[in-house]
């Protein structure tokens, strides 16, 4: 049985709902789940005081309301199916390690920070720090797949270390700094500075970048057989050339900044 | 038993088990996929003197493969799991990562916990400079080459094939035999699961067990040479003049046995066939015993 929790009022106070997610409420009453703690600013308040629990919805927890306040949706979810009606605060999906987390508008900074496994899928922009490492870290996301099909911040890919993320619009600055592998697409461009401090992993811009990190160096002009796999495996338009470009050679030049249509 | 009044011999053909793999090769043109795909096949008819039996499947348009090129795909078979990576392996480095443009993917789900390592040995001919990605959970390898990357598929599934399905024409003429069998290999190659592992999926030198000379393990099966009926104990009847047969693998019994059907059904509708039978070991070689009876009555 899924859960529609529907939130009573937005707050300006941060409200966190880590641990609600779907296998830890799987076998609980709507009474038992309103009775689940959530951190609302710096006091532990039950789930129920600020939403209103009710049986069925989509997935196995659907997140109705005013929820762009609302931080850390599906931080750490293992499996089930979480979706997000409007938009979804920070830290959505960060530590995921399995099942889907849909968001059916926008997102804050920190979408699927240090993600496992798993699938997001948001169909607004989001802000900074997508599949990031959190400070401090030594890496970000290590596996599952982000699809935005907006806009994201800066430092997108930030020290990530596997998965894949797609944008479909465009990105901030330092997309992909310091990647230590991994595949990131943005068919809008990148911002500036995409991929320095890269070790490995590769960037594929279907719309250009807008500068490129001075680490990189033009390698050919070809198109490589795994790019046909991917596009074709995310429904994205086929690419028929692209500029190939190594970096970043400060941190060892084995990363790939793929140029599709024209080069910078 | 007859079948458009060519008699059918009673008696079955004996096939056996074997680790069966399926390999899917893309290229820019369907020309290099094929060029690929004959030399990853080739010297692949038999495992008496072969690494593996292996065959094209059939053509792939570029919708029905993963990277969207068109492409080939080939069944092979060995003995075991580690007989077959050992050959996939070999054929894969020297056959398909040398030709032009070409790609390697796994076409096979298999038994699970049963796959072997392909694009992952392969992967060190790379020298560092090869780079692994995953994506929706399958691992390849990308390594560069002088004219961009070779991609390879990390895993195969492979699976508990059937191998050594096989039908034998007997006819009055050579043309007409080969006629016959040609038939045959046209209607088994538009099927799916079996490939035909001998050149034109035809054998015109079946083979017994065994020899005179002791190190040979086969040898001429006598018995159904037509130039030596007159001195050995022969099982050609009267009018015959050429045998032809064909072989047949294929990932699951089922698939060799409607392949045999087929087959058969195509070979009769022709002139000069005089006998259709199969070659069988006494029962002793192979656990699956195909009966052509069973094959005529099924249908």
């Amino acid at each position: 049985m899924g859960f529609k929790l529907t939130l009573r009022s937005p707050s300006p106070i941060p409200l966190e709902v880590d641990g609600i997610v779907p296998e830890r409420l799987a076998n609980l009453s709507a009474l038992e789940v309103a009775k689940q703690p959530v951190r609302h600013g710096n006091r532990i308040e039950p789930l129920g005081e600020h939403f209103v629990v009710s049986a069925a919805g989509i997935g196995d927890i659907q997140f109705a309301g005013d929820t762009g306040n609302v931080h850390a949706i599906g931080r750490g979810m293992t499996s089930g199916l979480i979706y997000v009606e409007n938009n979804a605060g920070r830290h959505a999906g960060a530590q995921m390690s399995g099942g889907q987390l849909i968001v059916d508008n926008g997102c804050g900074d920190w979408l699927g920070a240090e993600m496992r496994g798993g699938r997001i899928e948001v169909r607004g922009t989001a802000g900074d720090c997508v599949g990031a490492a959190y400070r401090g870290s030594r890496r970000g996301m290590i596996g599952g797949s982000i699809l935005l099909l907006g806009n994201a911040g800066h430092e997108l890919g930030l020290m990530m270390r596997r998965g894949l993320i797609v944008v479909e619009g465009n990105t901030g600055e330092f997309a992909g700094a310091s990647m230590i592998a991994g595949t990131l697409v943005v068919k809008g461009h990148f911002g500036r500075r995409a991929g320095a401090g890269m070790k490995r992993g590769t960037l594929l811009a279907l719309g250009g970048v807008e500068e490129l990190s001075p680490g990189f160096r033009f390698c050919c002009d070809y198109l490589p057989a795994y790019l046909g796999l991917l596009t074709k495996s995310l429904n994205l338009p086929a690419v028929k050339r692209v500029k190939c470009y190594r970096g970043d050679a400060l941190t060892g030049g084995q990363g790939e900044l793929f140029l599709a249509n024209g080069g910078p | 038993m007859e079948l458009n009044r060519v008699p059918i011999t009673d008696t079955f053909a004996e096939a056996f088990p074997m680790s069966a793999s399926r390999l899917i090769v893309t290229a820019a043109t369907a020309d290099w996929a094929r060029i690929a795909a004959a030399a990853a096949t080739g010297y692949a008819a038999s495992v008496i003197g072969c690494d593996a039996e292996a065959g094209v499947e059939r053509e792939l348009t570029p919708h029905d493969t993963p990277d969207g090129r068109p492409g080939v795909s080939m069944l092979f078979f060995a003995f075991s799991r580690d007989a077959l990576q050992k050959a996939l392996v070999n054929r894969v480095a020297q056959c398909v990562l040398t030709c032009a443009t070409t790609a390697a993917f796994n076409g096979l789900a298999g038994d699970a916990g049963k796959s072997i390592r392909v694009g992952g040995q392969l992967r060190y001919f790379g020298d560092g400079w090869q780079i692994s990605k995953q994506l929706h959970g399958v691992r390849y390898w990308r390594i560069p080459t002088m004219d961009g990357e070779f991609l390879c598929e990390d895993s195969f599934g492979t699976t508990k094939g059937v191998a050594g399905g096989n039908l034998i024409f007997l006819g009055d003429t050579q043309s007409n035999t080969l006629a016959a069998a040609e038939r045959a290999v046209a209607v088994i190659r538009r099927r799916s699961n079996v490939i035909l592992p001998f050149p034109g999926g035809v054998v015109r030198s079946g083979s017994k067990v065994g020899s005179k000379y002791k190190a040979l393990r086969a040898s001429t099966n006598h018995a159904y040479c037509p130039t030596l009926r007159g001195v050995v104990e022969s099982e050609l009847p009267e009018g015959v003049n050429a045998v032809y047969e064909i072989v047949i693998d294929g990932l699951t019994l089922a698939d060799v046995e409607a392949a045999m059907w087929a087959g058969m059904a195509a070979a009769v509708e022709g002139p000069g066939l005089k006998r259709i039978t199969a070659g069988n070991y006494g029962g002793k070689l192979g656990p699956h015993h195909i009966h052509l009876r069973k094959l005529w009555e099924g249908r």
